[in-house]
C-alpha cells in the first residue's frame, strides 16, 4: 500500500534484521503495548487516565486481531476489530458518565475516594 | 509488508502509550494517547487494512479523545488538584504484571510454529494460504463481510450504542 525502497536495508546484517517484518514482530509489539496499558490501569488513581490506558490495552489487542488476519488471509479478524472499536466507544461513553456523577457525589475523580463497596 | 510502517507505528504507538500512563496531567494523557494512536493507525495501514486504519483516526483520535477532553474540562479539576491525586503507586506490581504478561507471550511465540515457520512473513503466509496475494481490508472488503456474514452482530452493536448514549444520559442528568 505505502511503498519504499528498503533495498539499502540488505547492504548490512544488522540493517537487514530490521527488514522483515513477521507476524511474530506484530504479535510482540500488541503485547508491549497491552503490557504498558496494564502498567497504567495498576499504577494511576485518576479514573480518567485508567480509562485512556483501558483504551491502549484494547488496542493492543487489535493489532494481535488484524496481525493474524493477515496471517491466515481472512477477514474475520478486522470485522472483530470493527466490533471492538464500537463497544470501546459505548464503554468510553458510559465510564465517562460515571466519571462525570464520581465527581459530583466525591468530589474529585481519585478512584482511592470510591471505597463504598469495600466490606 | 514495509519495513519502515513497522518501526514507525510501533515506535509512536509504544512511545505514546508510555508517556500517556506516566503523564501527571491528565490533559497531556490525552494528548500522547492520540499520539498513539496516529501510530496504531500507521500499523494497521502497513497491513494493508486500510478500513480499519482509517477509522482508527476518525473514531478514536478523533471522536472518542474529544469526548475525553471535554470531560476533563467539565471536571474542572485545579491544576494542583489533578497532581495531588496522581501520584503514582503500586509501581512493582504494576511493572511485574507487565513483565509477566510480555514474558508469557514471548514463550507463546517463540516456541510455537509462529516461530519455527518464519515468523510468518509474505512468503509463508502465501505458501501456507496459497493465494497469490495478501488480503486487503478495504471498505468493500470490510463492508462485504460485514453486512452478509455478520449482520445480526452488526445490528446488535447498533443496539448496544443506542443503550450506551441512554444511559449515559441517565447516569449523568440530575433530574430526569
Amino acid at each position: 500500500m505505502i511503498a519504499m525502497d528498503t533495498t539499502f536495508l540488505a547492504s548490512s546484517p544488522a540493517l537487514a534484521a530490521l527488514g522483515e517484518i513477521t507476524t511474530a514482530h506484530y504479535v510482540v509489539l500488541s503485547s508491549l503495548i497491552f503490557a504498558v496499558g496494564l502498567f497504567g490501569v495498576v499504577t494511576r488513581k485518576n479514573a480518567v487516565v485508567i480509562l485512556m490506558s483501558l483504551e491502549l490495552m484494547l488496542n493492543g489487542a487489535n493489532l494481535a486481531f488484524v496481525a493474524f488476519s493477515r496471517q491466515h488471509a481472512n477477514l474475520q479478524g478486522q470485522v472483530f476489530v470493527f466490533f471492538v472499536i464500537a463497544v470501546a466507544a459505548a464503554e468510553a461513553a458510559v465510564a465517562l458518565a460515571i466519571i462525570i456523577a464520581l465527581n459530583r457525589v466525591k468530589g474529585g475523580v481519585s478512584l482511592d475516594d470510591a471505597t463504598e463497596l469495600k466490606g | 509488508m514495509d519495513p519502515w510502517t513497522f518501526w514507525l507505528g510501533g515506535a509512536l504507538a509504544l512511545g505514546g502509550g508510555l508517556l500517556t500512563v506516566t503523564r501527571r496531567n491528565a490533559v497531556a494523557s490525552v494528548m500522547w494517547l492520540i499520539v498513539a494512536f496516529v501510530g496504531m493507525s500507521t500499523l494497521f495501514l502497513g497491513m494493508d487494512a486500510g478500513f480499519i486504519g482509517v477509522i482508527q483516526v476518525l473514531v478514536y483520535a478523533g471522536a472518542i479523545m474529544v469526548l475525553f477532553l471535554f470531560v476533563i474540562m467539565l471536571l474542572n479539576l485545579t491544576p494542583s488538584g489533578l497532581l495531588r491525586i496522581d501520584r503514582p503507586r503500586w509501581t512493582t506490581l504494576g511493572l511485574a504484571s507487565a513483565a509477566a504478561f510480555v514474558a508469557l507471550i514471548l514463550a507463546i511465540v517463540t516456541g510455537g510454529e509462529l516461530w519455527t515457520a518464519g515468523g510468518g512473513d509474505e512468503e509463508a503466509i502465501l505458501q501456507a494460504t496459497g493465494r497469490d496475494t495478501l488480503i486487503e481490508g478495504g471498505v468493500l472488503d470490510v463492508a462485504d463481510q460485514l453486512f452478509n456474514a455478520h449482520v445480526l452482530p452488526f445490528e446488535v452493536a447498533s443496539v448496544l450504542l443506542l443503550v450506551a448514549v441512554v444511559g449515559a444520559v441517565a447516569l449523568t442528568k440530575r433530574k430526569l
